[in-house]
């Protein structure tokens, strides 16, 4: 199964591709825009897609700073911080928009926002999350039963 | 089927008697297989020399005079005695294997044609004549191969067929000729569909399919760069050669995203991203350039530098897979042979390194480095597993029959000669099958029996084995200590310690040091001290330079104990005194937050990060690390040892987050007692404090139990905890009650006209901060209003459509006349209470704007994030 991981630092996918090797294949992007170039060459069967994007380069965030900007009162600190702590959102429309329909696994916890996990599943499915604490034994699982239903 | 053949071939053929030759020649021969068997082969050789010259036709004694001299390296006096018995078979053969391995494959390919002719009934010869082959003419092997293929009791699971398949695939694609290869593969394929070396095969198939999707890539995908974009290139090249890596990182990231089929540009990156640290991501970018160039030679050398230089050794054998590709590309320099042959070494992985130095001292014989590694290559072929020694023959036991008795030398001649090859080692196997049926109570067979099982991989029916001749004959030290070393290895630390043990009081030096060793980083230099004094007087084995390097040890722990016992006298004394006040002075961060209730936003933001970069991100593989363990597979827990225990670890940033909130609290005037006094963090305190004493033990490859408990107090129970506090710190409910608290706090007279919705939100703010909020907005709209007139209070929701989070939307509106504008806000032309209430808002992350309002002069609207409540708030 090859799994596209898109998170802004190694963490996911040093540990994911040292754990997790049989019958996995794990390529790494550093932003979204790394990621849909990834998925524009090679067909993957799921993407893991972290939320938060903190150590990613400010022009490599997807997202509209200005509008960002206007919601946190002119405050471009509080804005950029914003498109970081959510890019995932972002890069999860983002691949939707361009018309892939890859099924994508949150690592975020939404077990404590089901409203608006609701709302994000209704627009962007296929999608599924598991929260933070998860082990690479229970990605795996989420990530085979989010690909091969 | 095979296997029986070539048991047919090396066992079943009876050792030759020696009672036909005149008892002076027969005692010269015994006398030189005992040499040899005693490991003195130049002794050896003496002796089968003088038995040749009594007696020229003997073959046995020139088989045996031949192994004696390379087992004294003299490789060309061997060649020359094999070559005296040209159409001997048995001769022929060793003479084949001897060239070989000594990198002439010409030469051995022509001794197995003849000995193809000397022994027709066994293709075998034809297989091996086809790999001897495979370095020469890549063609005829192929042919040769095939005929061997033809053959009908060939399977492509028995030992060593696949591997010569292989060879001759990649001498193919050596010489180019990818046609020929994948054809080879493909019939391969087709006429073994079930065979279990079908994973290996469909690998080879699955890398012609990414030439050929390469092949796609470059005709239809693979743009060139523009005239501006080179340019970018080459800019971030002179950054890369003037040591800016930050520079050409910049240039190089969009430029990767621009042009994802450009093999060049992801090559730049990777060496960018090695160099500003991101190793996972240069390896991936490396590994892409490597899939869309896969002829280039560069891109699997280059990964292979970054899996061998970054990761401990973890990623050897990938390493020396992505040399060995580098390698065996189009175009590659011969050095890239020695690279490949030396992290190959590194690997483990001798008969690859071998294979690969024999290419390099033939590509470049001439190169500084040859010389170098044709010594390493001659020291290669004179290892021998070490084989077990049999008594002499005057010790035979009573009741093992002569038979037994050479059946059970044959075994271990057979032994000696398997190199590791399963084929022989099951032929030695099968000889030894009789005498252990014959005499289950004769150590020595049964030892000869573990020994094998041991080189087969059954570490398991070893051990039985060697438990089964300690029961017969008890208390060898060095067998007890042999297998402590097997526990260990199987994973079995407790049995392992118990067997040391058991060694050491046999007698054992070697496990005599092991114990003295581990009471010394025990910090017992008594018990140390003990076990050097059973070593030295007269136990067998281990070192007697590390012996006496340990005793000088103990005597410094002991000197250093003298030392310090009156000053830990004295700590004693006073210890539970001091652990008592220590234990119940500060508080926990209720304290902090009920002193100092704006501190909840640091609160919250550490608590996060521990959430985030400490458990998310490092301790969650703890399970999978456990189950690793159980399985007998100490890799990942050495992993663990080091991403957690080590420096910048996750027990060291976990206390540093700790060290802030203390220090958050020292600027608030409150002595925090995390570890005593607080229901979140003392418990996760403790759990870090048994991971971090876990060190020692993942290092040893151990306490599976103790890493799951830990996993769980971190991973379940402590993650949980710091989700609630970060919950509880950060939202408000907003409802008629609250704002008309609100409302009378602010002074304002009569009644609020309310608009609230049916599901009443809870907002993502402290409850004091929206309070605050709540007043200042409504004193704001009643100071500028006139007497009489309506104040609102609207409260409504939003939602985003691609974060999918809502606000919390909260409208005081007036009829005063409209001297506040968005604007004003911004630029801070306002009083006092609202500048207050604008900066809660702000630091909450929330917004506040003036619009229009039908029915109203203005509103002031708020947005703030909206918190959802959950089960846990139920």
């Amino acid at each position: 199964m090859r799994v596209l991981v898109v998170e802004d630092g190694s963490e996911y996918s040093d540990t994911l591709s040292r754990f997790l090797r049989e019958g996995f294949s794990w390529t790494r992007a550093g932003s979204g825009g790394e990621a849909l170039a990834l998925l524009g060459t090679e067909e993957y069967h799921a993407v893991f897609l972290d939320m938060r994007f903190d150590r990613c380069a400010p022009d490599r965030l997807f997202g509209n700073l200005d509008e960002a900007i206007d919601r946190f009162n002119g405050d471009p600190i509080q804005a950029r911080r914003f498109l970081e702590d959510h890019q995932g959102t972002w890069i999860l429309a983002a691949i939707r928009q361009a018309g892939h329909a890859t099924p994508v696994l949150f690592s975020y916890d939404f077990g404590s926002e089901p409203r608006r996990w609701e709302r994000i599943r209704a627009r962007q499915a296929p999608v599924a999350w598991v929260p933070g604490n998860a082990g690479p034994g229970e990605i795996a699982v989420a990530l085979l039963a989010l690909a091969v239903p | 089927m095979w296997i029986l053949t070539l048991a047919f071939a090396l066992g079943a053929e009876p050792l030759p008697s020696a009672d036909a030759l005149d008892p002076l020649t027969r005692s010269l021969y015994l006398e030189g297989r005992r040499l040899a068997e005693e490991g003195k082969p130049a002794a050896a050789v003496l002796r089968f020399r003088a038995v040749l010259e009594r007696d020229p036709s003997w073959t046995q004694a020139v088989l045996d005079l031949g192994q004696a001299l390379e087992a004294t390296g003299d490789v060309a006096a061997a060649e020359e005695v094999y070559g005296r018995r040209a159409f001997d078979a048995d001769a022929a053969e060793a003479l084949a294997a001897l060239l070989l391995a000594s990198g002439r494959p010409a030469d051995a390919a022509a001794v197995y044609g003849r000995l193809r002719n000397l022994r027709p009934e066994w293709p075998e010869a034809i297989r091996l004549q086809s790999l001897a082959l495979a370095a020469v003419d890549p063609s005829l092997a192929d042919q040769v191969f095939r005929e061997y293929l033809a053959y009908p009791q060939v399977d492509l699971d028995a030992d060593g067929v696949a591997a010569t398949a292989i060879r001759v695939v990649e001498a193919h694609r050596q010489a180019g000729d990818n046609a020929r290869a994948a054809a080879l593969v493909d019939h391969l394929v087709a006429t073994w569909p079930d065979a279990a070396a079908q994973t290996s095969l469909r690998e080879l198939k699955e890398w012609f399919d990414l030439e050929d999707e390469a092949a796609v890539l470059a005709a239809v995908g693979d743009r060139p760069l523009n005239v501006d974009q080179v340019g970018l290139l080459a800019e971030a090249r002179r950054a890369l050669a003037a040591g800016d890596a930050r520079a050409a990182r910049q240039v190089l990231e969009p430029l990767a995203e621009e042009n994802g089929g450009i093999a060049l540009v992801w090559s730049a990156l990777a060496e960018a991203r090695e160099a500003t640290g991101d190793i996972a991501g240069a390896e991936q970018a490396v590994g892409l350039a490597e899939r869309l160039q896969p002829f280039e030679w560069r891109y699997p050398a280059r990964l292979a530098e970054i899996l061998s230089a970054h990761y401990a050794g973890r990623f050897d054998s990938e390493a020396a897979a992505a040399a060995h590709r580098a390698a065996i590309a189009p175009g590659a320099p011969v050095g890239a042979w020695h690279r490949a042959g030396e992290l190959a070494r590194i690997a483990g992985d001798a008969a690859a390194a071998r294979e690969a130095w024999q290419h390099f001292v033939q590509g470049a014989p001439e190169d500084p480095r040859a010389a170098d590694v044709r010594t390493w290559l001659a020291g290669e072929e004179r290892v021998r597993p070490p084989p077990p020694v049999l008594p002499a023959r005057a010790e035979r036991p009573p009741d093992v029959s002569d038979a037994a008795w050479n059946a059970t030398w044959l075994a271990i001649v057979l032994h000696r000669h398997a190199n590791q090859d399963p084929a022989r080692l099951h032929a030695a196997l099968d000889t030894l099958a009789p005498v252990r049926a014959e005499a289950p109570r004769f150590v020595r067979a049964i030892e000869v029996e573990a020994a094998l099982r041991h080189d087969l991989g059954e570490v398991d029916r070893a051990i039985a084995l060697y438990e089964e001749s300690l029961a017969v004959s008890p208390g060898r030290p060095e067998i007890l200590w042999m297998l402590a070393d097997l526990e260990r290895r199987r994973g079995n630390p407790a049995r392992a310690d118990a067997r040391v043990v058991e060694a050491a009081a046999a007698g054992s030096g070697d496990a005599l040091l092991a114990q003295a060793k581990t009471a010394l980083s025990a910090w017992r230099p008594w018990d140390a001290r003990d076990y050097l004094a059973m070593y030295f007087t007269g136990a067998t084995g281990g070192s007697r330079t590390e012996a006496n390097r340990l005793r000088a040890e103990a005597e410094r722990q002991i000197r250093f104990v003298h030392l310090g016992s009156a000053l830990l006298a004295l700590a004693f004394a006073t210890a539970p005194v001091a652990w008592w006040v220590g234990r119940r002075r500060g508080g926990g961060i209720d304290a902090l937050l009920s002193v100092a209730p704006a501190s909840w936003r640091e609160v919250a933001r550490i608590s996060a990060l521990i959430r985030h970069e400490v458990l998310k991100h490092d301790t969650t593989a703890l399970d999978v690390v456990a189950d690793a363990l159980d399985r007998g597979d100490p890799g990942p827990a050495a992993w663990a040892a080091d991403r957690l225990c080590g420096p910048a670890g996750a027990v060291e940033r976990f206390h540093a987050a700790i060290a802030e909130l203390e220090a958050l609290g020292r600027a608030s005037g409150v002595r925090l007692n995390l570890r005593y006094r607080d229901a979140t963090f003392g418990p996760l305190l403790r759990a870090f404090d048994r991971l971090a004493g876990l060190e020692a033990d993942l290092r040893a490859g151990r306490g599976a139990e103790e890493v799951r408990a830990v996993s769980a107090l971190l991973n379940n129970e402590g993650y949980r905890a710091l989700g609630r506090l970060i919950h509880r710190a950060s939202r408000a409910p907003i409802d008629a009650a609250v704002i008309r608290a609100a409302w009378s706090k602010a002074g304002a007279i009569g009644e609020p006209a309310l608009t609230l919705p049916g599901e009443l939100p809870l907002v993502g703010m402290f409850p004091a901060d929206l309070e605050d909020v709540l007043v200042n907005l409504i004193r704001n709209a009643a100071s500028a209003s006139p007497p009489g007139s309506r104040i609102g209070v609207e409260v409504d929701e939003e939602e985003d459509p691609i974060t999918g989070l809502s606000r919390v939307v909260i409208r005081v509106c007036d009829e005063a006349p409209r001297t506040l504008s968005t604007a004003a806000i911004r630029g801070r032309y306002i009083g006092r209470g609202l500048g207050l209430a604008v900066d809660l808002i702000s630091r909450a992350g929330g917004s506040i704007h003036v619009e229009d309002r039908e029915g109203w002069s203005k509103a002031v609207v708020v947005r703030l994030p909206r918190a959802e409540s959950t089960e846990e708030d139920a």
